[in-house]
Parts: C-alpha cells; structure tokens; sequence
C-alpha cells in the first residue's frame, strides 16, 4: 500500500492492520500530516497541527506494539478533536480571538480516554466562535465542506466535519449542544452520534449550555464511530452527572440484524410547509424507511406535535446559558468577537426571564413526547437537516426576521433530541445533485436513554445493506 | 406579538448595562424578535402545570416513566 492510500482507511481497518503489525503507527501518522499539508489549506479544517507531538505518539506506539503491549483498537490510530476540548500545552482556542492564547494545564477527560486508547493526536479542529453554531464566525476563517469548498460543512463541530470526510484524519470529536455533531455528520456524509446526556464526561470542555452539552465521535463509517464513543463513554469523577451505567462493547453489538425491531418515522419533519424539508430529503428518508422494511424492521408512523417548536426552544436556552457563562465579555470584548456571535450574544442577552422559563417548560414536554414514543418504538427516524449543506456566505449579518425565523425553526430537525438528551445519531441516506456537485442527505436515528447499541446497530445495518459509504468527495 | 423596534432593545440594553452600537440594533432586534415571536407562537394549554426541571435524574437501570 502506498502511504498516500492510509489516510482513506477506515480507522477501524488502519487499527487492524497495526495491531497485526502489517502497518506502523509511525507510517500513519506521516502519510496523515502528508495530508494535511497538502490539502488543509483547502478545506481550513485544523487550527492547530501537533506534528511533532504526534509523531512521537506514533514512535512510542509502535514500540509498545513490537513489545507486545496492545491496548487496542485506537491503538496507533491518528485522530483529531475538536478546538473546543482542552488539550495539555496546545492551544485550545474555542475558534476565538478572545480565547486565542488559551493553553490548557491538562486534557479533557474524553481526550485522556482517547489517549489512554492509544490513539494519537494529530491536532485541534476549527469550529464555530465559542460552539455558537454559525458557518463564518471562526476566528480562524471557515472551514470548507470537501464536497464542495463552497458550501458549509456543518455546524459548529465545522472542522471535525471537514477533516473527517477529507481524510485529514481516522475519526474525530465533536461537541453536540443543539446539533453540532449531526449537523458536521450530515453535511459531510458522515456518521455522528450524539450520546445520551451524562454518557460521557463534559469535564475540561468549554461549555456552551451545561445541562445539553455532549461529546461524540464523528466518523466515516458506523464501525469507526462505535469504537470511538466506546473508548469515551463512561462515569467520570470530575463530572457529577455521568452515568454509572456500564459502557458496552458498542463494536460486538454491531450484528446487522433488525428483525423484531420497532421503527418511528417521525411525520413532522417531513412536513414541507412547517419545517421546510426539501424534497430530495423527505424523499431520500421515505426511502430510508421503506429499506429498513425489507431488512426485517418494523416501520410506523409517529407524530411528536411539540417538534417544529425545538428549534426556538433550544436556542432560547442554549444562548442564554452561553452568554450566561462570561457575562462581562459581551459588555466589555464586544468587538473581539466575529460580528455574527456578537449580534447573537447581545441578543440572548435581552431574553426575559420569563421566555427562558417557558422555554425550560417546553423542554420537559418535549421530553415526555419523545419518551411517549419511545414506549411504542425502539428508534425513532427523521431527517438530520432540511436539506444538503448550504453555500457559505462570507457577509455577516442577520439577512431579514424571516431569516433568522427559518434559521431558528432549522435547529428543530436536531434540536429535538438535545432537548429530550436522547442519543442521536446522522448517517448518509442518500445524494442530491446541486449545482453539479454530489452532496449528501442525511438521515437521524435516535434512541431511547443510554441505547447508543440499538441506534449504532440501526445505523449499521443500513450502511451495510447501501453503497452510500463507498462514495467520496472528489475536491 | 408587536416586534420590538431598534429604540426598545437600546432601552433593554442599558437595562441590563450593555451598550449596542446603533448601526447593531437593527441586527440585533431580528434575533430577539425571531427567538420572542416563535416561543409566543407555543400555546400548549397545560404548560403552566410543568415543572421547569431542566435534568431528571437517571436511574441506575435506565427505566424512563
């Protein structure tokens, strides 16, 4: 194998490959930094690159493996986090020029998991300015969707979305508060799972909204994505809300097999008129559903009447818990930060007390829906987004009230399984031709409380029944 | 709902001791308008009787009622 072709390895096959020892960690690791020089400068997806840490990782790795000393299957394996988890000695700067001298004394608890793993750190992704969940605000310029340069990958996890599909590295991290991993996942073509709140620790990653904020993988295959979220789940001492309930083998539950399985196809979201799914989509999950019929699921239709109001709901709560948390920076920085986050600072700023409240109701009714259903169905489907990814658009600014209205009924498609904090995951169903270029639609599966298996199970099995996985961008 | 205008949401910010630049209060008053105009838009009759909790504690088995 030419070392040009590592990279478009799943991180699953590269693992298996150093584990049986037929490629070396070292090699991995140079023909992803290879990569990155050649094609980082495209698609904007690292701020930082830790060349020299992780070729040493890679150096030490190989001689743990030659000494008989595997940890398993991360061992080796380059990844790459999102600039929002803080990482020991290298610059965490949450896309912000405001944090952009940040060094932290110690990594976040997911990241040590994954160190503990054995996988190696290439470097931290671009994202949104402080997870806002805006395309351009990125101190560090936007990243590009390699798919299309021109459109956006997905926010706020923007360069976790970038690196992964543009195999700048095996899998990543992202930080899902309203959608900001499904959100990457789906416009990138790829899987990304939102783990249940408190399945994985929140500890040394700059919060956005504490009690919604999750950590998960971004991946190109559903296999990659179990040993991800696998090697970061689990109770942790320094977050009190983690769960004690045991982490599974997320990879041995992956059989394939739905017979016996209850699905929910969650009708509001196919709905043109109220939450304005484009016709490929709705098409594309339609099509979805009828798939999982002939793979033995059985498939039916649920309504949850309170989902088209998620999106207000959970920007309503999101922000203000966001601004909340360095109240003066707004009043005194106004101008460090992108001019995009700043209009969304101020305004959540001026949230009444009473719309928050109202809002932290309406979460607890979205919930008790979403359980509701869970009690007649396993998962529960839908669209991850209205449509395939958008055209960036370098003018910052809030176009109309219309606009910022749509853009709120948008977050709905995720932000309804933040609110229930049920896992979620994206997977590609399908492509839509725009514009002469091949872009991806996306298909959400959630699940009921800490049943990322039946979700990840779910998700396999289509992904091995389709070809979609086998297409790649061509940027 | 009424949208507030560009002098109302300078009247809030001062409330609250933040200065907006004029040529931000228009933006700035889409955003609040947009987030105020769709969470009045949500009429569910029993919402008074909730309990805004924003965590339910998890059990140990993972049973949900």
């Amino acid at each position: 194998m030419n070392n040009s072709d590592i990279p478009f390895l799943s991180a699953t096959d590269l693992g298996t490959l150093i584990k049986s020892k037929d490629l070396s960690p070292v090699d991995a690791v140079t023909a992803y930094l290879d990569r990155i020089q050649d094609v980082n400068p495209k698609l904007n997806a690292y701020i930082t690159v830790c060349g020299e840490m992780a070729l040493a990782q890679a150096k030490q790795a190989e001689k743990d493996i030659n000494n008989g000393n595997y940890i398993g299957p991360l061992h080796g394996v380059p990844v790459a986090v999102k600039d929002q988890i803080h990482s020991a000695g290298i610059l965490t700067s949450d896309a912000s020029k405001i944090r952009s001298d940040f060094i932290p004394q110690e990594n976040a608890t997911v990241l040590e998991n994954l160190t503990k793993a054995g996988a190696i750190l290439l470097g931290k992704l671009n994202m949104s300015e402080f997870a806002l969940g805006d395309p351009i605000s990125s101190a560090y310029g936007p990243a590009r969707n390699p798919w299309d340069i021109e459109r956006n990958p997905g926010t706020s996890s923007t360069g976790s979305g970038a690196a992964t599909a543009g195999f700048l590295c095996a899998t990543s991290l992202g930080e899902d508060t309203g959608g900001s991993i499904r959100g990457p996942a789906a416009n990138c073509g790829l899987v990304g799972l939102r783990p249940t709140w408190g399945r994985v620790s929140r500890y040394g990653v700059d919060g956005a909204c504490w009690s919604i904020d999750t950590i998960g993988p971004i991946s190109r295959t559903v296999s990659d994505c179990a040993v991800t979220i696998g090697s970061i789940a689990g109770h942790d001492p320094k977050d009190r809300y983690t769960s004690n309930i045991p982490v599974p083998d997320y990879v041995n539950l992956l059989n394939g097999t739905l017979d016996g399985l209850k699905i929910g196809l969650v009708t509001d979201f196919l709905d043109s008129d109220e939450l304005g799914v484009t016709t490929p989509t709705k098409e594309a999950v339609v099509a979805a559903a009828a798939h999982f019929r002939t793979l033995g699921a059985e498939v039916v239709e649920i309504s949850i009447p309170i989902a088209k109001y998620t999106g207000a709901v959970i920007r309503t709560i999101t922000h203000t818990d966001r601004v909340s948390l360095f109240p003066d920076r707004i009043r005194t920085r106004a101008s460090d930060h992108h001019q995009n986050t700043k209009i969304a600072f101020m305004a959540a700023n001026l949230i009444p007390a009473q719309v928050y409240y109202k809002a932290q109701k309406i979460r607890d009714l979205v919930r008790t829906q979403v359980m509701e259903a869970f009690k007649s169905v396993d998962v529960l489907i839908q669209p991850t987004s209205s449509g395939p990814a958008g055209r960036i658009n370098l003018e910052p600014g809030v176009r109309s009230l219309d606009q910022a209205k749509k853009d709120l009924i948008e977050g709905s498609f995720r932000g309804i399984y933040s609110l229930a904090g049920v896992p979620a995951l994206s997977i590609c169903c399908g492509f839509s031709d725009v514009d002469g270029k091949k872009l991806p639609l996306a298909l959400q599966i959630a699940g009921r409380p800490f049943d990322e298996a039946t979700v990840l199970n779910t998700a396999y099995a289509y992904e091995q029944s389709n070809t979609w996985k086998d297409i790649q961008p061509d940027f | 709902m009424e949208e507030l205008t560009s002098q109302d949401i300078a009247s809030l910010a001062r409330s609250v001791n933040m200065n907006i630049p004029d040529n931000d209060l228009d933006q700035v008053a889409m955003s609040l308008n947009a987030i105020l105009q769709l969470m009045s838009e949500i009429t569910v009759t029993d919402v008074n009787l909730v309990e805004p909790l924003p965590i339910r504690h998890i059990k140990e088995d993972g049973i949900y009622e």
